[in-house]
């Protein structure tokens, strides 16, 4: 049978409104002065896990955000609230003139999460760092010590960091410092964070707010044709039994994870699932729903997401003793589906109550909430300290918590059961729960438990990020940045010691392809990431480097492993990062220009060029078992002379020939490695056609290093076939052309001493 | 009469026997999920004064099972190495 596919159904209305934040007394809204050590200390009151011990709103009246008045020898020590989500401000880039608008990117993503005030503050901070180059995280919990209202909104909160996961070095340090002032209004417009550590420098960087919640979730409720309709908000005196400070509302799935601090949205799509999903016997098993969850929910992807799938059902396979379920640990991506059962126990109201409506109505929607709370990856309130043999383990250290009002505690399993439960329960999370869900790292909390990873956009990089020890330099290494239609991209990175004293340094950084990364954007289209094809693992090789002095290194940025990232005419932003261990460097954004083609054997032949394995075969100098490739290259040589495209072509062509070229071929049913005889005449004559006939314009386009190493390369295999002379005549050339275009003088001295060694 | 045998919480990979009358009536290898606090629930036939015990061979363990027509359901928790059982009229709950 055919099951009809989402629909759009909008909400139903609430009844009675929730309560504005500022007007409940779980809120706090604002500061004034000075919050003691202690105070600032011990998170959100004792919290839910301690019946018995009232919390103490303290109400505050709203106070507007307003330009205040400014009221000589009155000192205002008023700061409204902080608490909320910051990310790493984007700076534009500026020349002489201003912002100069031209993107370049940011390698580490920086979010911080201050939890002091609102619902519940839990006193930390908490601090994500991403980097791409190479890909690493770090992730941070600091206990704050010291919040200061020091005038109106200037807040100054100081905090100690408790907890590590990741990468160390991408954010060294003992201690937090979170400002946030005022500008020209009355509101927070500056927000920074500084870093400081006694064996480390101290760090600042510049924040944006962004959200007063941690993360944003959105939930998806559908329901399968015989269950009751979802109960989705609950009306929070609407039975007898609650707290007496508990405020009268109508509070809703939304309403409780905002609270515990989340930006909550319900998905407008709703479905409703025909029955014929649970199979045969009516009832549904954890695949069943797993696979109503993949055909039904709007946003499913076997990805993570700040997503959840909510489900109404009538009863599980596991009959009427299974109230709710997060049922997805199925396959990879756990955590994204959960479901409620209407016909199960929690219908049953406990006998002699008197508003069995309301107490059934309460269940529904507390298992509901419950079982969103699995899915944020929240344990029973007594498995919190349970370790398993499969390897499950409590994020941190806990203690388990029986008797706590929570929702992740089973009300009829405390002492007096539901009665003594909701008696005190105020329909939160504890604590340790909301320490989790705001503050551990993203991929324990986050639907669908990966790894977390900010993709990262053009942006500039906070200076204060970097230590200035190096430069890090992109350059074509040529008279102009303007290429041919089909010449491969080649551009020279250049690393330098500004430090002013000589430091130690891998001197294959920039060549071994493991340590660099380069971004190509197209205009002001998306931007591609260059992927070496070959990265080379070695010893390390650390060489003192003179302040001043450089390494160089040299790639062809038009080809990727993903493909051609230059392939068509256009204007092209480059640039490059370097990672130097404990911080990437990053280069200038290198403009280049790749010309329109001027002749049509160019747009002939272009379709069969901008493949992978062409790519290959130029990187590798030959690769002569792509056949297609070579035979392309071949062409390359053949109908477009001359050219800086048939240059590179020749060269690949030719390289195979300098040497025994070793190929795996099968023969006699095993596989052996042959090496085809040398054809050095051949090759020298392609080549030194090649490279010598306009030394320039080969130096050009293969760029310094390339060029060099191509010409050393040529002039041994004449010496070692015995034609020294011939030899000679080469390194001569490249001398003569090294000279001509200011190459270092140690670099001619060394072709120089080889030249006479030949 | 019917009696339901609800294992809960502290079972990991544990094959688990149920005898009545020295019989294996029913056997499993049993595993609690953790968003449930459940690893089964095994119904039992039995006759009014059958003796019904639970075996876990690979620790060695042998339980009485109160089976004497007054309670319905019996929660078997593995806690400690030691098995616990709790017997109820009231339907065990799980969420």
């Amino acid at each position: 049978m055919i099951m009809a596919k989402k629909n759009n159904t909008p909400e139903m209305p609430a009844t009675t409104p929730v309560m504005p934040d500022e007007q409940h007394p779980d809120y706090q809204a604002y500061t004034y002065g000075d919050d003691d050590a202690e105070a600032a200390a011990q998170a959100g009151g004792a919290g839910p896990g301690i019946p018995g011990v009232p919390q103490i709103p303290i109400p505050m009246e709203p106070f507007p955000d307003l330009p205040f008045p400014n009221l000589p020898n009155l000192p205002l020590k008023i700061c409204s609230a902080v608490s909320g989500r910051y990310k790493l401000r984007n700076v534009l880039p500026t020349g002489p003139n201003g912002p100069i608008g031209v993107p370049i990117f940011n390698l580490t993503s920086i979010t911080v999460r201050v939890d002091v005030d609102r619902f519940y503050p839990q006193k930390r901070i908490s601090v994500q760092v991403s980097r791409v180059l190479p890909r690493s995280t770090a992730h941070i919990i600091a206990d704050v010590t010291s919040d200061k209202c020091t005038g109106l909104n200037r807040r100054r909160i100081e905090a100690v960091i408790s907890y590590r996961e990741g990468n160390n070095a991408l954010i060294p340090g003992e201690r937090l410092l979170f400002e946030a002032s005022r500008g020209l209004g009355a509101g927070y417009s500056n927000y920074k964070l500084t870093v400081f550590g006694s064996a480390t420098p101290t760090k600042t960087y510049v924040l944006d707010f962004v959200s007063q919640y941690f993360d944003d979730v959105e939930f998806e409720v559908d329901k399968v044709a015989n269950a009751d309709d979802p109960t989705t908000e609950y009306q929070t005196h609407s039975h007898p039994n609650h707290p007496a400070s508990l405020p009268n509302e109508t509070i809703s799935f939304e309403t409780v994870y905002k609270r515990a601090g989340f930006n909550a949205t319900m998905s407008p799509n709703r479905s409703e699932i025909p029955i014929s999903g649970a199979g045969a016997n009516g009832t549904w098993s954890d695949s069943e729903m797993h696979n109503a969850m993949v055909t039904y929910w709007s946003r499913f992807s076997n990805l993570p997401q700040w997503a959840l799938w909510v489900l109404f059902a009538r009863q599980h396979d596991e009959g009427y003793s299974l109230g709710g379920i997060m049922f997805d640990d199925i396959g990879p991506n756990h955590r994204q589906g959960t479901s409620i059962f209407t016909e199960s126990f929690i219908k049953d109201v406990t006998p002699g109550d008197t508003n069995p409506d309301a107490w059934r109505k309460r269940m529904v929607f507390w298992t509901a909430v419950h079982e969103m709370g699995h899915a944020f990856n929240l344990a029973h309130s007594w498995q919190k300290a349970m370790s398993t043999p499969d390897g499950g383990h409590p994020w941190l250290p806990l203690v388990n918590q029986p008797e706590a009002r929570s929702f992740m505690n089973y009300p009829f399993f405390v002492s007096g059961k539901e009665r003594a439960f909701f008696s005190n329960f105020e329909f939160r999370f504890t604590n340790e729960e909301l320490l989790f869900m705001r503050h551990a790292p993203r991929r324990f909390v986050q639907m669908g438990n990966e790894n977390w990873f900010s993709n990262h956009g053009f942006e500039e990089p906070r200076q204060d990020m970097f230590s200035g020890r190096f430069k890090l330099e992109v350059r074509p290494n040529r008279e102009n940045n303007t290429y041919s239609f089909l010449e491969p991209v080649s551009i020279e990175l250049k690393l330098t010691n500004t430090s002013g004293l000589p430091l130690a340094l891998d001197e294959h950084l920039l060549q071994d392809g493991g340590h660099i990364i380069l971004f190509v954007q197209k205009d002001s289209g998306t931007v591609k990431k260059w992927q070496p094809m070959i990265v080379r693992c070695h010893d390390e090789h650390k060489k003192m480097l003179a302040d001043g002095e450089s390494i160089y290194g040299t790639h062809i940025v038009s080809a990727s492993t993903s493909g051609w990232l230059i392939d068509e005419p256009g204007f092209y932003n480059i640039q490059a990062g370097v990672d130097m261990v404990d911080e990437v460097l990053l280069s200038n954004v290198l403009r280049v220009f790749v010309a329109p083609s001027t002749n049509p054997e160019e747009n002939k032949l272009a379709p069969d060029y901008f493949t992978e394995d062409v790519s290959r075969a130029l990187v590798f100098d030959g690769a002569p078992a792509l056949y297609k490739a070579m035979d392309t290259l071949q062409e390359v040589t053949e109908r477009l002379p001359g050219t800086a495209a048939s240059l590179h072509a020749t060269k690949a062509v030719a390289a195979p020939l300098l040497k025994p070229y070793k190929k795996l071929e099968q023969k006699d049913g095993s596989l052996v490695v042959e090496a085809s005889k040398p054809d050095i005449d051949k090759a020298a004559q392609l080549q030194t056609a090649a490279l010598m006939s306009s030394p320039d314009k080969a130096a050009d386009t293969f760029g310094h290093i390339d060029y060099f190493k191509s010409m050393e390369k040529l002039a041994d295999a004449l010496n070692d076939s015995g034609q020294k002379a011939e030899a000679k005549k080469v390194m001569s050339s490249s001398i003569a052309t090294m000279k001509s275009r200011d190459v270092l003088s140690e670099v001619i001295q060394q072709a120089e001493n080889k030249a006479k060694a030949l | 009469m019917i009696l339901e045998i609800h294992f809960q919480e502290g079972f990991s990979h544990d094959e688990v026997q149920l005898l009545v009358d020295g019989a294996v009536a029913d056997q499993a290898t049993l595993t609690t999920r953790l968003q449930t606090g459940l690893a089964a629930i095994r119904k039992l036939t039995v006759s009014p004064g059958a003796k019904v015990h639970i075996v876990l061979p690979g620790h060695g363990i042998k339980e009485t099972v109160p089976a004497d027509g007054a309670h319905r359901y019996v929660q078997v928790n593995f806690e400690n190495g030691n098995l616990v059982t709790t017997p109820t009229n009231q339907i065990p709950g799980y969420l």
